[in-house]
């Protein structure tokens, strides 16, 4: 039987529950456990040596940060070019951004599918249905014109239901 | 099959995914000593202190500064009066020749309390005791302060290995490098078996 490390204390369910929700969002963008626990444990000290505010904002907007030093070559978090469809789409109510969307899916097949798209694609579905962020909010959190974030929105939910009808291929 | 909207299907897929139990303790027993993470104790506890703790450092400081002066006006003349220096005996300023310094860099990347750096600390230090005879030279780049990443670069700047810090590294991972050819010849992390960067190490040894 494994032994527990002496320094680790108790948690509270809310400190325990922001960072549940970090790594889900870290895991959003890497779509890799591995990476996203590294991700997360990386934001984390880094808000510990700012001395940052413990809120779900500061903790994202960390790993969203840490993502782009690690993995982007570039340097930047960008939506991708968008195609006229997706730009001039009529504005969904934001309440509605991902509940009226039904889809046929068997158990485990999400996972395969999310794979296919782009980790902008994914952090916005993931923040738009999991954390149910307005579309302001993601836009105010990634940086990016509120517009813009519907476009992507939009072109993610095109290629998941395109991925999933062809069976996890693109 | 099952017909929801895609908003279900999201909560279901990231909500069955958990960081490891253990993982969330260390971090929490990283962010509060007390082993009690409670985010909005710790929020009220800053907001209501941080005044209070800079009215503190303010009277202290100007406290020191006055003791200081007065201290100062105080002291005979004669005592100000500079000394010459002179030179320390047994110190020869010439300059580090590191020309005759192995080939070989071992480097363990650390952050105090870095969880992965606490995992590969014992197989540094293993490496170490290991290798302590061979031309090796073990070195930690500490991330910790502003202050020891500069000593660090300090130390890899001596060593002729400072392009080795502008790389991606993480705390935690150990580099066996190749000063010389600027390779790297062996990566461990706390994944990895330490026995990667022995081979690596017997390979490259004369």
């Amino acid at each position: 039987m494994a032994t527990q490390e002496p320094l680790m204390g108790p948690v509270s369910n809310e400190f325990r529950d922001l960072v549940q929700r970090g790594y889900r969002f870290a895991l959003s963008l890497t779509h890799d456990a591995e990476r996203a626990e590294e991700l997360v444990q990386d934001a984390w000290f880094a808000v510990l040596r700012r001395q940052g505010p413990w809120n779900r904002g500061y903790l994202f907007t960390t790993i969203r940060n840490r993502f782009i030093d690690r993995y982007r070559r570039s340097g930047v978090f960008s939506p991708g070019p968008l195609d006229a469809e997706a730009v001039e789409a009529p504005v969904q109510p934001e309440r509605d951004l991902l509940v009226a969307d039904r889809i046929e899916l068997s158990n485990g097949a999400l996972g395969p599918a999310l794979g296919n798209l782009s980790a902008e694609e994914r952090a916005v579905l993931y923040l738009a249905g999991v954390e149910d962020f307005s579309a302001q909010g993601i836009a105010d959190l990634l940086h990016w014109p509120r517009g813009t974030v519907l476009g992507v929105m939009r072109r993610a939910k095109t290629k998941l239901r395109r991925t999933i009808e062809n069976g996890s291929k693109p | 099959m099952s017909t929801r909207t895609l908003k279900d299907h999201l909560v279901e897929h990231y909500g069955g995914m958990d960081l490891p139990p253990q993982v969330v303790r260390r971090l929490g027993a990283l962010a509060d000593a007390e082993g009690e993470a409670d985010v909005s104790h710790k929020l009220a506890l800053r907001s209501r202190w941080t005044p209070v703790g800079v009215a503190v450092c303010i009277v202290l400081l100007a406290t020191s500064v006055g003791l200081q002066v007065y201290q100062m006006a105080r002291r005979p003349a004669a005592l100000l009066v500079q000394r010459p220096a002179e030179p320390v005996s047994g110190w020869r300023a010439e300059p580090v020749d590191s020309g005759g310094a192995p080939r070989l860099v071992a480097v363990k990347f650390h952050i105090d309390g870095c969880p992965y750096a606490a995992e590969t600390a014992p197989l540094f230090a293993a490496l170490i005791d290991k290798y302590a005879e061979k031309p090796v030279v073990f070195a930690k780049y500490d991330m910790t302060t502003p202050a020891r990443m500069a000593q660090s670069k300090n130390l890899a700047r001596a060593l002729g290995v400072e392009w080795l810090y502008e790389g991606a590294y993480q705390s935690g991972m150990i580099e066996l490098v190749d000063r010389e050819s600027g390779q790297v010849l062996a990566k461990v992390t706390k994944r990895n078996e330490l026995e990667t960067i022995e081979q690596a190490l017997d390979q490259a040894l004369p």
